[in-house]
């Protein structure tokens, strides 16, 4: 597993152009809106969580369709299964390399997208802490989209219309976790409800990005 | 160091692609020392057998199963595969690239000497991507020998070395089969000198 998680941060070390672009996009979906929106204070500060959720999610589906296409297309992920490799630990190191390589440097700049929309530090936090919560439910729902297209070369509109109605119920109560965890306690029902997300991503997810990627590596002839 | 007792059967075998029907009725036995030679013109269905092997395809009819020491086995106890692409991260070295296969196939190979075995010794710290797409298919001789594997499953693995790698090829092949390993070969060309003692599998056009 150590193995599966430093090949990848490797492999994003070596090339940015895997990851960059999603914290680009991110910021400039923020400067965009705020253009868009005008820079009345009061108002971006009201729409900045979902503002932060909009682009987090979107700057994600962006990613969804390199996750494991390039492995599948070159033969790598047969060669990782044929080599012995128990499939849950595949998985749960990819899950933790996305969140190292493509969530991470997002939490990071959250906060400082946050206090250019005005929210106070605390606020800031708070939607760091709401995505932070999020995250399982977020990566693995994304890598399950990514499986299922892992052989489509044109998957990015399929894979849109895929994965948003996974990331909704995490889009909703994600939003509202961000506007509770500042004004009451940490343990919201927000908080408690994305939890639970967490839960069935794993439990849905990770036997389904398997069997996707095994179905897609019969396909071939 | 000999490998363990193993056999891969195809029993009555059939395969289809698309519509047409590759083969029917395909039986053989593959066991420590046996070197098969599957011959054939494209699309003749080379590739969908040693992908059978691999347990990457389910037969249209019949069985495919394996065996280690006497047991019922599954391919990732047994089996390394070479498909005709190169599996290679380009930009990870090659020392990096064969540290990685040495975790996942839990190795205790030397990886210093699998390289020069396999003719890379001087090439471990450059990365994949430069590297000729012979020397590729050397690195891909250096997995095989990683892998530790009794069963190799190779697609056109001569192709694009030249003839000193050839030569290589088949000295890590014989050795191979030396030690009690077996090899399941898809090739246009004849394989030399060991080829004799090759049993020939020979596809019609589907």
């Amino acid at each position: 597993m150590d193995a599966l998680i430093a090949r990848d941060l490797r492999l994003a070390g070596a090339d940015l152009s895997s990851w960059l672009p999603g914290l680009l996009f991110f910021v400039f979906f923020i400067m965009v809106s705020v253009i868009a929106i005008g820079p009345e204070a009061r108002i971006l500060r009201d729409m900045a969580g979902g503002l932060i959720w909009l682009a987090l999610l979107f700057s994600l589906i962006l990613k969804v369709s390199d996750l494991f296409q390039r492995d599948m297309m070159t033969g790598m992920t047969e060669q990782i299964f044929l080599s012995g490799q128990s499939k849950l630990q595949f998985v749960i190191a990819k899950a933790v390399s996305v969140f190292l390589i493509h969530l991470i440097p997002l939490l990071i700049i959250i906060p400082i997208v946050g206090f250019v929309l005005g929210l106070e530090a605390q606020q800031g936090w708070a939607m760091t802490l709401s995505v932070l919560v999020a995250a399982p439910a977020l990566i693995f729902y994304v890598l399950m989209t990514a499986a299922i297209l892992s052989r489509q070369r044109t998957g990015g509109f399929i894979a849109v219309i895929m994965v948003l109605p996974f990331l909704i119920p995490i889009l909703i109560f994600g939003v509202a976790a961000a506007e509770s965890a500042d004004s009451s306690s940490l343990y919201s029902v927000e908080i408690k409800a994305l939890l639970g997300l967490n839960l069935i991503s794993m439990s849905v997810g990770i036997p389904a990005i398997v069997a996707a990627l095994k179905a897609n590596i019969h396909q071939v002839t | 160091m000999t490998l363990p007792d193993h056999r891969l059967c195809f029993r009555n075998v059939a395969a289809r692609r698309g519509n047409s029907l590759l083969f029917a009725g395909l039986n053989f036995d593959l066991t420590g020392g046996d070197l098969i030679w599957l011959q054939g013109p494209n699309g003749s269905g080379k590739t969908t057998i040693l992908r059978l092997a691999a347990g990457f395809l389910v037969p249209e009819k019949g069985e495919v199963f394996w065996k280690l020491e006497a047991q019922d086995a599954v391919p990732e106890e047994l089996v390394a595969y070479q498909g005709h692409q190169d599996p290679l991260d380009t930009e990870l070295t090659v020392s990096q690239t064969l540290n990685f296969w040495t975790d996942m196939y839990n190795s205790q190979m030397d990886i210093a000497k699998c390289l020069t075995l396999a003719g890379l010794a001087n090439k471990q710290t450059v990365a994949c991507g430069k590297l000729s797409a012979g020397q590729k298919r050397r690195l891909v001789l250096a997995r095989l020998l990683i892998s530790n594997r009794p069963v190799w499953l190779l697609d056109e693995t001569a192709t694009m070395i030249d003839s000193g790698g050839e030569h290589l090829f088949h000295s890590i092949l014989s050795d191979h089969l030396k030690r009690g390993g077996s090899a399941l070969l898809a090739a246009h060309r004849p394989v030399q000198k060991i080829g004799a003692t090759a049993s020939r599998l020979v596809l019609g056009a589907a």
